[in-house]
């Protein structure tokens, strides 16, 4: 009895190890790239960097007041956060409903279905720098040379032409997962909607939109987040040479960074730019999960 | 009557004839822009100036491919690296990346689903947390972390960046992991096998189909991935870093657009074998439910 005790505690206690063990390196990059990064993101708002003595000097408020002066003043920022609502609005509005009509029809097996299904995940398999190439040259010269104007360069058509871009590569896995929780929606369900009169356009809203209301609710919420990261492919068209009129809050960012005129002088304010969005963001999509679990449709 | 038979069948099917005719206008054009862009490639610059949208006019030309096999580069403190290199540091990339990513999280995720400490359910709190709230800019913070601690421009460096246990896939192989009964451990325990023989020996192999599919999503958005290796490998410039380059970098080098669409083309046709090979793995039952926590 004493053996079996010792052993289980023994079994316990390495257990306990092993655990513990085989977390240390995970926890650990967690603790450094993710909080830690992430504070020091915080104290690096409140610097600027000398380029001269090569060292980052205390800035107190000055990136966020050059932050809201850009917004305020209609400048980059302000077109930024109106091209970034835009650019959600008709992802939402156009490329999430057609992507559930897509998968519907893909979900009941009509005609080229499977067919379909791979090709719909075409563009999530190639390259976004490949997909983009091929966009940019089929538009600026393929279409240009049949009487088309430059959409991509002027500056009129060049926002409108990005967000159809978007939609256009942008159904791919979306379809995939939708599609694969219709599998899940009971066939006795829809049989019986049918024996009763029900069209299939009424089945679609009635009955399988409700029972996968927690995966759209998944997409719809990440999709407000994408809201203040989306760069809208704007680097893989004109890397740092985007016209300000087109930019979008994740390009503004990522350009201060990743330009070849970016530097140390920059990491601030993108930095602040950051947190500035960060408590936008994270109330906003906290909110939009609480309103679609509260308003949605229940499979009841 | 057959007219009775038709209007019947067109009122019952218009929700899908409607759907269809989108669906296949997209497919059509999807099509089309890939194939289009593969002529391009084959065809003398002649007909890309004057033709370009006549693909059945012209002769072929494999010139485009030539230069890219022998002008695709990219320069590092003044060294050019060649396709050659690239691809092979691509595969080091992808590869690598890929695979800490994927095991990172399966091993998390088993756990966190089977071992009931309190850490596990903070663990698993935390990646729906991290999935829910969006952090926004923490870039030039996570530059100025990878250079402080020496870990910037170097495969080490980005190995341990990848290896976290946050995203979606955590969240996938955690209910595999929750649905598997721990009867096969128990017995591999009064056995005498250790808990790191049952994770390697017993559960993870039980796993494996998704551990495979997983990895193969990794590998292909790591190989897709240009700004990863431009940001934060500089020294080690991928295939699609190349392709970038070529269009905004180089003065020399790849300046011909259609030999740019060449190596485009060059880029993808790994990932669409690799596709095509693991079509059924990379397009199975991966399902993501609601967000909850």
């Amino acid at each position: 009895m004493t053996q079996t005790k010792h052993n289980k505690k023994s079994m316990k206690s390495r257990g306990v190890a092993f655990y513990s063990l085989t977390f240390a390196l995970p926890v650990i990059q967690f603790c450094i790239f993710y909080i830690g990064v992430n504070f020091n993101s915080i104290l690096l708002t409140f610097k600027e960097y000398d380029t001269v003595k090569g060292e980052y000097s205390f800035a107190a408020f000055e990136n966020f007041s050059k932050i809201f002066d850009s917004l305020s003043s209609g400048n980059e920022l302000a077109y930024a956060v109106k091209n970034s609502l835009l650019l959600w609005a008709s992802n939402t509005l156009i490329g999430v409903t057609l992507a559930l009509l897509f998968s519907y029809y893909i979900y009941r097996k009509k005609p080229c279905s499977g067919f379909l299904r791979v090709l719909l995940f075409l563009p999530q398999i190639l390259s976004s720098i490949v997909m983009s190439f091929i966009f940019m040259f089929l538009v600026g010269r393929g279409l240009t040379s049949i009487g088309f104007p430059d959409y991509l360069n002027e500056l009129e058509t060049q926002f409108p032409t990005l967000i159809f871009y978007n939609v256009w590569v942008g159904f791919g896995s979306s379809v995939l997962l939708y599609s694969g929780a219709m599998g899940q929606v009971s066939t006795e369900m829809l049989e019986a909607a049918e024996v009763d009169g029900a069209s299939d356009f009424v089945a679609f809203i009635r009955l399988v939109l409700p029972s996968i209301f927690p995966t759209i609710t998944t997409f719809l919420v990440t999709g407000v987040a994408g809201i203040f990261t989306n760069q809208a492919a704007l680097f893989n068209f004109f890397a740092q040479g985007a016209k300000i009129e087109s930019y979008t809050i994740g390009y503004y960012l990522f350009q201060k960074v990743a330009a070849t005129n970016a530097g140390f002088s920059q990491y601030p304010l993108a930095a602040a730019g950051g947190l500035v969005f960060t408590f936008v963001a994270a109330p906003l999509t906290l909110l939009v999960r609480y309103l679609l679990e509260k308003f949605g449709p229940s499979e009841d | 009557m057959k007219g009775t038979k038709v209007l019947k069948w067109l009122k019952d099917n218009v929700f899908y004839i409607v759907v269809g005719v989108i669906l296949f206008a997209y497919a059509f054009s999807m099509i089309y822009a890939l194939v289009w862009a593969f002529f391009v490639t084959v065809k003398p610059s002649s007909w890309f100036i004057d033709t370009p949208m006549d693909i059945f006019k012209g002769e072929m030309t494999m010139s485009h491919w030539v230069d890219v096999l022998s002008k695709l580069r990219v320069k590092v403190d003044g060294q050019s690296q060649y396709i050659e290199q690239l691809l092979l540091n691509s595969i080091v990339y992808a590869g690598g990346c890929a695979l800490v990513s994927t095991l990172c999280q399966c091993i998390a995720a088993y756990l966190t689903a089977k071992y009931d400490f309190q850490f596990s359910k903070i663990v698993y709190t935390v990646v729906i947390i991290a999935m829910i709230i969006p952090i926004v800019g923490a870039l030039p913070s996570e530059m100025q972390v990878l250079r402080s601690m020496g870990l910037y421009d170097n495969l080490l460096g980005i190995y341990i960046l990848k290896m976290n246990f946050l995203g979606m896939y955590f969240l996938v192989f955690y209910a595999i992991f929750k649905s598997l009964p721990w009867s096969y451990a128990e017995s591999a325990f009064i056995d005498g096998a250790s808990h790191f023989k049952v994770m390697t020996r017993i559960m993870l192999p039980l796993v494996q189909t998704t551990f495979l599919a997983v990895f193969l999503l990794n590998f292909i958005i790591f190989w897709n991935d240009y700004q990863g290796p431009m940001l934060y490998l500089p020294s080690f410039p991928t295939a699609s870093y190349g392709i970038f380059y070529a269009k905004f970098n180089s003065t020399d080098g790849l300046t011909n657009e259609q030999s740019q669409l060449a190596s485009c083309v060059l880029a993808a046709v790994p990932v669409i074998i690799l596709f095509l090979l693991f079509q059924k793995r990379l397009m199975g039952n991966l399902t993501v439910g609601g967000i909850k926590g």
